[in-house]
């Protein structure tokens, strides 16, 4: 009997799910979602990939052995901030701690900037007599009278879930672990988040923000993968369940349910993976992957087939600084509006026109000119062929929004119009680029573009012409379900931080090996019962350092020879360190002492995956897929100039096509420059080199 | 003419590359004014042959905005043609090119066709640099020399070569030369990244271009700011802002401005202001500009570039020899926040009639507390600026209560984490929290005041202060209260208790003692009478008020047994108070 891995992604606007057999032969479907209840959209979904294979629903579900599966559950409840009504007990004196937030504002000089909205408002923020100091010792023994109190306070306004944060707890935790029995014993049902198990990290502000997340969208997350499990059992589901998290790893559906922080943003991580692994299956495993949709742009830089991470994210207002694969996002998009300011500059963005009324070409009244009508306008996007040819675009109706909101306040042409919207976004997201690579120590030269989304493959091609970038990947087959397609490859991981000081040039090396060896048992155990999917586990430890006295770490990766961390290896990871910190900052102070602060555990358990089926390679000729000619801007002639347009759905792996061109896929279109050639490689993706 | 297009690229990369500045510093630097609080700004400025432009900055502290241009101004005279690729320049001295001796500029040009044309630069608060108090604050200093070193411009490196003598010489006048050391390598590491990302905007779009877009960038600064500035209505508009004490005994000190707007233009004079004051608050020039900017900031739109298209669609007037303007050796080291802070109270209350619904507190009315000593720990000295005893400035605004610390232009500035704090310095926090029944009421209040109480461990460590707002405390808008005034006990608790209410240098702090502070917020928005029931309601069920501030302030009253508004009660209350 064949059995089935399912992944699932929830999106925005529509449910994907891929689906692959033992011999890696995939099946997709889309399906709208369904907000209320994501749960009825995901089961519409299985429903008609089971009519696809021609079984019964319940016989398909009992041939399922894994679902992997990407929620906005927790995304959502932040952005719409439809969390539990929580409560905090902290260390009294410090109650105003996330309405201070160190003073981030999100503006310049705006002093009128609204406040952000309160998910723990003051009245449930209550303080109780405790204290442990820098050194972990206790100072102030816990008043447990206190505590008695304020979860007989919080419990009269029935909080559903409590978040305890007190100063120094990652050091010493005793006085949260007996505060959550304390807790337990008068409210044994509300979910409670301790932040030395959310983030035991130094700065207590960023550690009880990000505890406060957790406390506030978990309760409504473990409500909802509940409700998913029981609906799938109820209908012959027997395997197993992953989540997909925030850092681009699944957990088991138990330890999702444990801390919903770890969930947010797994969205567009899921599109990173699929991304790092196409890279990887077309031979690129240094890429930048880039995410263009209708209202953001989305990058991530992947080094060595790995997507890197970062602790430095704000969501909804609220700094979240657990590892979360390191994502930048500006709002560009093909919904974003193109506008002339007061000054008489064109602005493109961020604010978008969405998908209704969205575009002018849409012809559902938009009036708005947008990035989208811009490609139109430029020949890029044919307005028969959009959407497979489902959709018709109103070519008028982009021309007019162009010419009244852009060309004529500029007294500009309509050409340069759109080809100045075009330019501009670019810009926009060349700097974004940017600031993932060369911000960062790196140089995008080395990497190869994967652009995904509807708008990504228009405008990759005039990316990398500004970023000196030589390749271009565009994943062809699965790019309409590439989210639902990571979750499908993703691997079972567990990111953890644990605070360890030591000066470089006194480390206690057998110290460093115990905490190592806890650390990686504890991550162990969360992978629980999901064991038994494992090939290989893998452990990645990072340690944060720095120069004594600088205030900001460098990450930077151990490397072992042997399980047991040596004096050789330290000596190289200090190496390594100086080399990082010269990277990222153009110097290192090999004479200065550094010290260590917390080390990072990436545990990687390596599931047993479907390898997708490959396609053979036929011959480079492409004619047979040529489509015509049509008017295209050229930004060298300045002017439409006459350009081949090649059908995408004809191309097969093999099939070369040379710039200027644009190749149609149904639902995006590839525009090739002069000077770059597209050639299908036997992984349905598209590799576009400059010659 | 320039592609418009080309110069909103060029305009764009320039900011992004002041960011990249700006990153690079706070996460090298040593100190944690940089890397923890952030009081540092980057910019680019631009050298047209003749004068010095500010083209692009990172979102930073505002004080530095405009002053940074009078550095750069005073390198290119100092310097002339003596320039060379590779070079870097600083200085710190506030009657040429600084503000106060706290804040060095260090500048790196950029060379195209053999000529500078670019200068990164970073101005940062350095923790200290010589002088007879640590960290530079001396309330009892009568002239500039009694307050630190002071270094006009002086080259640290020459054709890139470090000239290790004059570092040295510059470190061995500082209490702790490894941070100042360690700070100023972050500051090089930036100029030095910037210059590599500006060569690689002239190797794409060439010097004409590049230099075409930054007129355009200052042009569009311009026009952007003119079409705001004519929405407000033409008239003379008049403000002032008092400082309680300059230190030395002298009270009562002036700011006025008169805001003449015109069509699209604006001038802001500040004569009849205090002449320069014994004390060390005068504000030099570059300083009083900054903070003009930062109030009329604060009232346009967020997207406005700031660069010297702005600063030349304004005038200032400032006299010579008033406390904003003062003339050399006049002290100024506190300047940057206060009487700086009171340039731009002063500008806002002339602003108030003009635009009323946009104004609101922009400045600190700012205390000071330095600590200096030695951490056993580490077997180190240290010295630090505590911003715990100054946390809370921000006011109402339409439609907005105060909220978090600081008004928004001054929260580039990140305050350290107790955490941080207890590990950098022998100290342990009893309280950081908001005090209730202090916001200033108003429809729309100002940020309640904030009380901290830290207490010295295991070491001495000497403590610095200077109060201000005690007697002026912020003012409130369209008809917003003022905001509470601050207060500040020495050795809390004991029976040697002191309150100060004006300043304390050199107060030993011995393990044990606790200084117990509090802070008032800004002022509030608005007639409070006219403040939303349920929002006073909520403020009480927070305990940011009491019922009897809710009564008496607000004239809102509240059911103890059921906290419901009463509804009928209220409505008379304030009929009444209306009549």
């Amino acid at each position: 009997m064949t059995t089935y891995s399912l992944g699932v992604d929830v999106g925005g606007t529509f449910t994907d799910l891929v689906c692959a057999d033992e011999a890696g032969h995939t099946q997709t479907e889309k399906v709208l979602t369904t907000p209320e209840n994501q749960a009825l959209g995901v089961l519409n979904g299985v429903g008609k990939l089971a009519r696809t294979y021609g079984l019964a629903e319940q016989d398909f579900l009992s041939r399922i052995a894994v679902v992997v599966h990407g929620t906005t559950v927790a995304t959502n409840t932040m952005l719409e901030y439809t969390g539990a009504t929580t409560g905090l007990i902290t260390t009294a004196g410090f109650r105003d701690t996330i309405e201070i937030r160190r003073n981030y504002k999100e503006a310049a000089f705006d002093i009128r900037l609204p406040a952000p909205y309160q998910i723990v408002p003051r009245r449930r923020r209550l303080g109780v007599t405790e204290r442990i100091d820098y050194a972990g010792q206790v100072v102030k023994p816990l008043a447990e009278a206190e505590v008695r109190a304020a979860v007989q306070r919080l419990a009269e306004v029935q909080v559903e879930a409590i978040a305890v944060c007190y100063l120094f707890a990652f050091l010493n935790p005793v006085h949260e672990l007996r505060t959550r029995e304390i807790i337990r014993e008068l409210l044994p049902d509300v979910h409670i988040s301790l932040s030395s198990e959310v983030l035991p990290q130094v700065r207590e502000f960023e550690r009880l923000s990000t505890t406060l997340v957790d406390a506030y969208v978990t309760p409504r997350l473990q409500r909802y993968l509940e409700r998913l499990d029981t609906e799938f059992r109820q209908r012959g589901f027997q395997g197993d369940i992953f989540i997909m998290q925030g850092n681009g790893g699944v957990v088991g559906l138990e330890q999702a349910q444990a801390h919903g922080v770890q969930a947010l943003l797994s969205g567009p991580a899921s599109g990173v993976v699929a991304g790092a692994y196409l890279g990887e299956a077309s031979g690129f495993k240094d890429v930048i992957t880039v995410d263009m949709g209708g209202t953001s742009f989305d990058v991530c830089l992947v080094q060595d087939g790995r997507p890197k991470t970062g602790t430095d994210q704000w969501m909804s207002r609220y700094r979240i600084a657990v590892p979360f694969i390191d994502i930048h996002t500006i709002g560009a998009g093909g919904g974003s509006i193109a506008w002339v300011d007061e000054g008489g500059a064109l602005r493109v963005g961020p604010q978008s026109a969405g998908a209704h009324p969205g575009p002018a070409c849409y012809g559902f009244g938009g009036q708005e000119a947008t990035v989208t009508d811009a490609d139109v306008v430029l020949g890029y996007i044919s307005p028969e062929s959009f959407l497979g040819g489902e959709m018709r675009l109103d070519t008028e109706a982009a021309r007019q929004a162009i010419e009244t909101r852009v060309a004529r306040p500029l007294e500009m042409s309509l050409l340069e119009a759109a080809s100045g919207i075009f330019r501009i976004v670019n810009n926009g997201m060349s700097n974004s680029v940017r600031r993932v690579s060369l911000a960062k120590g790196y140089d995008p030269r080395d990497f190869a573009l994967t652009a995904f989304g509807g708008a990504g493959a228009i405008h990759a091609g005039a990316l990398i012409e500004d970023l000196g970038i030589q390749t271009i990947l565009i994943p062809k087959g699965t790019a309409p379900v590439l989210c639902a397609l990571g979750d499908l490859l993703s691997d079972l991981r567990v990111s953890r931080v644990r605070s360890f000081y030591a000066r470089g040039s006194e480390l206690d090396l057998e110290a460093m090996n115990d905490q190592f060896r806890r650390m990686r048992e504890e991550a162990l155990e969360l992978f629980g019962s999901q064991q038994h999917h494992l090939g290989q586990t893998f452990a990645q430890f990072s340690l944060e350092m720095r120069y004594i006295g600088q205030t900001h770490e460098v990450t930077v990766p151990v490397i072992m020879q042997t399980e047991q961390l040596n004096a050789t290896d330290m000596a190289t990871t200090i190496q390594g360190f100086h080399d990082l910190h010269e990277q990222l900052y153009t110097f290192q102070k090999p004479e200065d002492e550094v010290e260590i602060l917390n080390i990072h555990l990436d545990l990687v358990g390596q599931r047993a995956k479907p390898s997708l089926q490959t396609a053979r390679r036929g011959s480079q000729e492409a004619r047979t897929a040529l489509r015509g000619t049509r008017p295209v801007y050229s930004a060298s002639a300045q002017d439409y100039v006459e350009t081949d347009i090649y059908n995408g759905e004809q191309l097969v792996p093999g099939h070369c096509v040379v710039g200027p061109a644009i190749i149609e896929e149904p639902r995006t279109s590839i525009v090739l420059f002069t000077g770059q050639r597209a050639t299908l490689d036997e992984h349905l993706t598209y590799v576009i080199e400059v010659e | 003419m320039i592609d418009r297009i080309t110069a909103l690229v060029i305009k764009d990369s320039l900011e992004a590359i002041s960011e990249e500045m700006s990153k690079t510093v706070e996460r090298t630097a040593v100190h944690p004014l940089f890397n923890e609080v952030h009081d540092y700004s980057t910019g680019v400025f631009f050298y047209d042959g003749s004068d010095v432009r500010l083209v692009a900055r990172a979102t930073a502290i505002p004080v530095h905005i405009f002053a940074s241009i009078l550095s750069v101004e005073a390198l290119m005279e100092s310097f002339q043609d003596d320039l060379h690729e590779g070079d870097i320049v600083m200085l710190n001295d506030p009657y040429y090119g600084g503000t106060h001796h706290a804040d060095w500029t260090v500048m790196k040009p950029v060379f195209f066709d053999g000529k500078p044309v670019l200068f990164p630069s970073v101005r940062a608060h350095m923790a200290d640099f010589g002088g007879p108090v640590a960290g530079g604050y001396n309330p009892e200093a009568k002239d500039i020399w009694q307050e630190a070193l002071r270094i006009p411009p002086i080259k640290l490196f020459e054709k890139g070569v470090l000239r290790q003598d004059v570092l040295d010489w510059i470190l061995a006048n500082s209490r702790i030369p490894n941070v100042l050391r360690g700070d100023l390598a972050a500051m090089f590491g930036a100029c030095n990244l910037a210059e590599q990302r500006v060569h690689a905007l002239f190797a794409k779009y060439g010097g004409n271009v590049v230099n075409e877009s930054i007129e355009y960038t200052l042009d569009y600064a311009e026009k952007r700011f003119r079409a705001e500035v004519a929405k407000w209505p033409d008239g003379e508009y008049r403000g002032s802002a008092t400082l309680d004490h300059d230190s030395l005994g002298n009270y009562d000190v002036e700011v006025k401005t008169t805001v003449t707007i015109k069509g699209s233009d604006l001038s802001v004079d500040l004569s009849g202001s205090s002449p320069e004051t014994p004390g060390f608050v005068n504000s030099p020039f570059g300083n009083t500009a900054s903070w003009v900017y930062t109030a009329l900031c604060s009232v346009l739109p967020e997207d406005i570039p700031i660069n010297s298209g702005v600063f030349r669609a304004v005038t200032i007037t400032a006299p010579e020899g008033t406390v904003v303007n003062p003339l050399p050796p006049a002290p100024c080291m506190f300047s940057t926040v206060v009487i700086g802070g009171d340039v731009g109270t002063a500008t806002m209350q002339a602003l108030e009639q003009a635009i009323p619904n946009k104004v609101g507190s922009v400045s600190l009315n700012y205390c000071l507390c330095t600590t200096y000593g030695h951490d056993s720990r580490y077997g180190e000295m240290f010295v630090t600026i505590e911003y715990g005893n100054t946390l809370v400035a921000a006011g109402g605004t339409q439609g907005q209560d105060g909220w978090g610390g600081w008004p928004a232009p001054m929260c580039g500035l990140i305050y350290s984490t107790v955490e941080m704090s207890e590990i950098q310095f022998p100290f342990f926090y009893h309280q950081y929290e908001y005090v209730g029944d202090t916001a200033a009421p108003g429809q729309w209040r100002g940020v309640p005041g904030f009380a901290m109480k830290r207490e010295s461990v295991r070491d001495t460590s000497m403590i610095n202060v200077a109060l201000t707002g005690v007697r002026h405390s912020s003012p409130g808008f369209a008809g917003g209260k003022n905001g509470a005034s601050s207060r500040y006990v020495l050795n809390w608790g004991t029976e040697h208790e002191e309150e100060v209410l004006e300043s304390a240098a050199n107060r030993p702090s011995p393990p044990g003692s606790i200084i117990s502070t509090f802070k008032g917020g800004g002022g509030g928005w608005g007639n409070p009478f006219a403040r939303d029931p349920q929002k006073v309601l909520s403020d009480v069920l927070d305990e940011f008020i009491t019922l009897d501030s809710a009564e008496r302030d607000y004239g809102v009253v509240i059911q103890p047994d059921s906290m419901t508004i009463d509804t009928d009660e209220t409505l008379r209350r304030r009929a009444l108070a209306a009549k």
